[in-house]
């Protein structure tokens, strides 16, 4: 097996060869209907290791069978350690109790600036971290490697929102926290589009980087495994170098208003807001808290003291989300920052043995920012599903994660419908993502004018206006069918991706005025087809399958 | 085709270089040179003779009396200063792999990458990490089976993935789930719910029962006869005595339940038989043997004509790894031989690990390593140069901390699709790899803190001691890149790097510098060497093995 080449930007394909027609489009709807929303951010925050929802967000409708499931580790409901009533104007299925570490959370929820997403998971839960995380970032949803394997959500969306900016000299997203690179930025092809800085100084990371690693051989022989390892070498340590300098200009130029907590968590965070103050262009930060796999001393004690290791990684978040939401504010950066988290999985209703929980399923996410509509959205899982049957699970998904993150890709950083749905599809059930949006979680005045994202698809659409081949239906699903408005009796069809690359060439002839193409076998996307017949120009007709 | 047929021919330098990298720790001019008159089987059968162990233990050079000195062999284990006692820990390992050419000591890597556990991350005492270091070191030599069934009640492996807890009224599926998913079978494809083709949720519940019961014995007094190491026991009336009936996954295996101390160890046993009964417990392991010591990616016809042939061989012997590997790194497919062009696959096709890298340039570079077992140098090797330039420096800053991943999958760049052993050479980690060789010819750490250490890189005796014809220029550049690089480097290359030497003046520049150098004044030569020496070792080639 080859190993991925790096796609060099500029000098073997170029930007524009790479460039949908959509973006071109889209761009071009951005000068003339000023939608610009090209200085939005998405920061992810991954709660590493399976948060316990069920502590998280109490359901307090629901407290005695909690406290019978959980005697030793539950949040009491008086005392000191009570927990937080986040609304009581809630309807009682909604009753929350949050963990009374979260008090920022509570002031941002009054804030009408937090959202709470009950019930978030996929399809078919896998129960290891490693699969769960990985199916986070894929795509996936445990029933098909259609739905994602070895490309990343985040690199898939970037790779075709932002196609005419490849190769540009900054980052798409910057991630911390976690040494491994993640599997969510690898796009299609791999274009380096992520900067990962753990553990680096930002402010002085170019100076130190810039002219180590020398320079590179002037020719390299790709088809050997030598060469191609060279070659992600020498790209890597090129990008790094280009995404450094953007980076430690941004965080130099930058600066914070607010003081944050003294942990790691807080630290990222802080970065990430001073890096935007400064200027990055970069869309989307990965920030890290880890330790969540609490299978013992979730708490310290049985005694309702709330103490131990979940309390503690709670504390931290609380703390260094409400220092970033305020600083975020005190900076003017209010109308260009979301903030979200997510866990790859919840916890099982039953406490195990050791003042802890073993894996779960579902579990409630957390979205941040003035943009967002302040509220709850679904309800509190049922826990009488969870038996000694099914292990202690529950197991109904109220959102989709990829809804989830679909409905923020679409309504706030302006995503078209065909590139979330090159982002996720459900390709087990052919559905789109689209049609499952998050309705409530965007405020309205911050959502993107439906001209500017529905028009896009149109508008790839329209740029087969004006020729004699129509394709139908468009967007299709396995197969195309082509008409000419000219007599044709036969030809040869070519079909290129959006890297140009040719992946099918097939002839034609004409069959009742017409000619069936199967492209079942085809990723989904945006195609250029090459229709060549007899006694005609050839004719370029952008197709998009989804 | 691939083929595991054996290579008997001498090596040669390219392919003695090749698996020197690749099986072990040592890498310098005189260890080629030696393994390039060898056949493979010559080499393997070398490298296959137990490591003698130098350096026979830790010592914490800061320790207040004898047994805090000596805190592995002390009988004590409250000691303070844990964290560093781990790190010394880690250093008399890294000692004994430096300075022998034993597969024993990559295999050890290799075992951690399969039954991990973290030093700093829950395993308890110095003293009880110390203990599972050497569990799995034992049976890097013996059979994966027999380390599976000692692996549970191992003290470090029982506190680091909870199991000490489990007990029959309230299971603990942790260590279980790991077990399965990691460390034996593995995780296949998810084909229905709850059902991961190898194993299914249901087999995990029943294996957290065959495993409640088995507890840490934290101060060492529990021998385990086999091993002569310290180990946990089983207290009987914490597991579960019921049968445990497996998944249509293990052919509805029913393990009896049992109730005695030497039954549940028995129950234990058919658990672990069970599952190595299954051919895709060897296949996993071979997958991971092919990874580590190989490439991270291969198609189907390596799958078949590698892959499942040495799995059944590792079956067959009862899981003894160490033939299995042998025929592996003597075969014509490990040196490229078994397809038409000996020059496109396998050699170069790895990121080298932190480790690999630092130790390589600590061989290659003849660097002296202070003999860690006399005590006047115990302070300079454990503290100053292993502890804070290496182990917290060089290997953290570079995503590697030691024997400590951040998840008990492992370091990503053996699990984690698809880069691999790219995550090695990431944003985050080539500004450290980078400074390695500065650090080593400054002897101070250029990484973090500036702290002096005495075993450095004298780039002027390397180059008298190694280079046929110091004066010329071109020879100096091209036989140290014949040492260091995997493939032969071209002429415009040669030229780049001869640059540093020759100062934009020209080669007799170079020459007239190394005879200043001869004549008693090095002021000249060892500039432009040191440069030249970081050029190579930061360059593109370098970083792959």
């Amino acid at each position: 097996m080859k190993r991925r080449n790096f796609i060099k930007l500029g000098a073997t394909a170029s930007a524009a060869a790479l460039m949908p027609m959509e973006m071109m489009a889209s761009r071009e709807w951005e000068s003339i209907k000023g939608c610009d929303f090209s200085k939005r951010k998405l920061v992810l925050i991954n709660l590493d290791g399976g948060n316990d929802g069920l502590n998280t967000t109490i359901p307090l409708n629901q407290y005695d069978i909690y406290s019978t499931v959980r005697p030793t580790i539950k949040v009491p409901d008086s005392g000191l350690n009570k927990y937080i009533t986040l609304d009581s104007g809630l309807s009682d299925n909604q009753q929350i109790g949050l963990h009374p570490a979260l008090t920022n959370f509570k002031d941002l929820y009054d804030a009408g600036t937090m959202r709470i997403l009950q019930g978030i998971g996929y399809p078919a839960q896998n129960k290891s971290h490693f699969a769960s995380s990985d199916m986070y970032m894929t795509g996936n949803d445990g029933n098909s490697w259609l739905n994602g394997k070895d490309s990343g959500w985040i690199g898939r969306y970037m790779e075709q929102m932002y196609a005419d900016e490849l190769g540009s000299d900054y980052p798409f997203a910057v991630q911390m926290g976690n040494v491994k690179n993640s599997l969510g930025f690898h796009g299609i092809h791999e274009h380096g589009m992520n900067m990962n800085i753990t553990n680096q100084d930002a402010s002085g990371f170019y100076s130190v980087l810039s002219g180590l690693g020398g320079e590179a051989p002037s020719s390299i022989d790709l088809t050997t495994d030598f060469g191609i390892e060279m070659d992600y070498i020498i790209e890597t340590d090129k990008l790094a170098n280009i995404y450094a300098n953007a980076i430690s200009n941004a965080f130099n130029a930058g600066s914070n208003s607010e003081t944050y907590p003294d942990n790691d968590l807080a630290d990222q965070l802080k970065t990430v807001a001073r890096m935007i103050k400064g200027g990055l262009n970069s869309k989307i930060f990965m920030v890290r808290l880890p330790g969540f796999d609490t299978h013992a001393v979730q708490l310290e004690t049985g005694s309702g003291d709330i103490l131990g290791r979940h309390n503690t990684l709670l504390e931290i978040l609380n703390g260094a989300i409400g220092a970033f939401i305020a600083d975020i504010n005190s900076l003017g950066l209010d109308d260009e920052v979301v903030a979200i988290t997510y866990s790859e999985f919840g916890r099982k209703v039953h406490e195990n043995g050791n003042l802890g929980t073993d894996h779960g399923e579902v579990a409630p996410m957390f979205v941040f920012g003035k943009p967002i509509q302040g509220g709850v959205s679904g309800i509190n899982p049922d826990l009488n599903e969870a038996s000694e049957d099914n292990n202690w699970q529950i197991e109904t998904v109220q959102y989709d994660y990829r809804s989830v993150f679909g409905t923020l890709l679409k309504d706030w950083m302006g995503g078209g419908d065909s590139i979330v749905d090159q982002t996720f599809f459900d390709h087990s059930n052919e559905a789109s993502f689209n049609d499952s949006v998050v309705e409530e979680l965007v405020q309205e005045s911050y959502k993107i004018d439906t001209d500017c994202s529905t028009s896009i698809n149109d508008d790839v659409l329209s740029d087969n206006a004006n020729l004699t081949w129509f394709a139908s239906p468009n967007p299709f699903v396995n197969e195309l069918v082509l008409m000419s408005e000219n007599d044709f009796e036969k030809g040869l069809i070519q079909v290129y991706n959006q890297s140009g690359q040719l992946v099918k060439a097939t002839n034609i002839s004409n069959s009742n005025g017409k000619v069936v193409l199967d492209l079942s076998s085809l990723a989904n996307g945006i195609y250029t087809l090459n229709i060549q017949s007899e006694g005609m120009p050839s004719e370029s007709i952008k197709v998009v399958k989804r | 085709m691939p083929s595991l047929v054996a290579y008997s021919s001498p090596l040669g330098k390219r392919k003695a270089k090749h698996l020197l990298r690749r099986a072990c720790f040592n890498f310098s001019p005189e260890k080629i040179d030696e393994f390039a008159a060898y056949t493979p089987a010559e080499a393997l059968s070398i490298m296959g003779v137990r490591s003698t162990a130098k350096l026979s233990e830790p010592i914490d050079p800061r320790g207040a009396d004898w047994d805090e000195k000596h805190f592995t062999s002390s009988t004590r284990i409250d000691f303070g200063s844990q964290t560093a006692k781990r790190s010394y820990v880690a250093g008399w390992w890294w000692y004994n792999a430096f300075n022998e050419v034993s597969l024993e000591h990559k295999l050890t890597l290799f075992l951690h990458t399969c039954f991990t556990t973290s030093k700093d991350g829950g395993t308890g005492t110095s003293s009880h990490f110390y203990d599972h270091l050497k569990l799995i070191q034992l049976y890097a030599f013996q059979d994966l089976k027999t380390l599976a069934n000692k692996i549970t009640i191992d003290n470090a492996m029982l506190m680091y993935l909870d199991n000490n807890t489990n007990n029959r009224w309230n299971p603990n599926e942790n260590y279980a789930r790991e077990f399965l998913e990691l460390f034996t079978i593995l995780k296949g494809e998810q084909i229905a719910v709850g059902d991961y083709t190898n194993y299914t949720e249901h087999d995990v519940q029943m294996a957290a029962q065959v495993l409640t019961g088995f507890k840490n014995q934290n101060d060492r007094t529990i021998v385990d006869a086999d091993t002569g190491l310290p180990t946990g026991y089983i207290k009987e009336n914490h597991h579960v005595p019921d049968d445990k009936t497996f998944s249509y996954a293990f052919g509805g295996t029913v393990i009896t339940g049992r109730n005695t101390p030497s039954g549940i160890k028995d129950e234990h046993e058919d658990f672990v038989n069970m599952i190595f009964a299954q051919d895709a417990t060897a296949v996993s392991y071979v997958r991971k043997l092919y990874r580590f010591f190989v490439k991270s990616e291969w198609d189907a016809e390596v799958e078949t004509d590698i892959i499942e042939p040495l799995a059944a061989d590792l079956r067959s012997n009862g899981y003894q790894l160490l033939p299995v590997l042998t025929k592996l790194l003597a075969s014509e497919h490990f040196y490229d031989l078994d397809d038409g062009d000996a020059t496109d696959n396998k050699i170069g096709a790895i990121i080298k690990h932190p480790m690999q890298l630092f130790t390589e340039i600590a061989s290659a570079f003849k660097v002296e390593i202070v003999d860690a077992s006399l005590e006047a140098n115990w302070e300079e090797y454990y503290l100053y140069f292993f502890r804070n330039f290496a182990h917290n420096s060089c290997f953290t800053g570079s995503g590697f901390v030691m024997f400590s991943p951040d998840s008990v999958a492992g370091y990503p760049a053996d699990y984690q699709k698809p880069g691999y052993d790219r995550q090695w050479f990431t944003s985050a980690t080539i500004v450290s790899r980078y400074k390695y060789m500065e650090s080593f010819i400054a002897g101070r750490n250029l990484i973090a803190g500036w702290g002096r250490f005495v075993s450095t890189v004298d780039s002027v005796k390397y180059v008298e001691s190694t280079i046929s014809d110091p004066y010329d220029a071109t020879k100096v550049v091209r036989e140290i890149s014949e040492y260091l690089y995997p493939e032969a480097i071209d002429a415009d290359r040669i030229e780049y790097f001869k640059g540093f030497l020759t100062s934009g003046i020209g080669d007799v520049y170079w020459t007239g510098a190394w005879g200043d150098y001869v004549g008693g004044d090095d002021t000249t030569a060892r500039t432009r060497l040191d440069e030249l020496l970081i050029a190579m070792v930061n360059a593109a080639e370098f970083q792959i093995m």
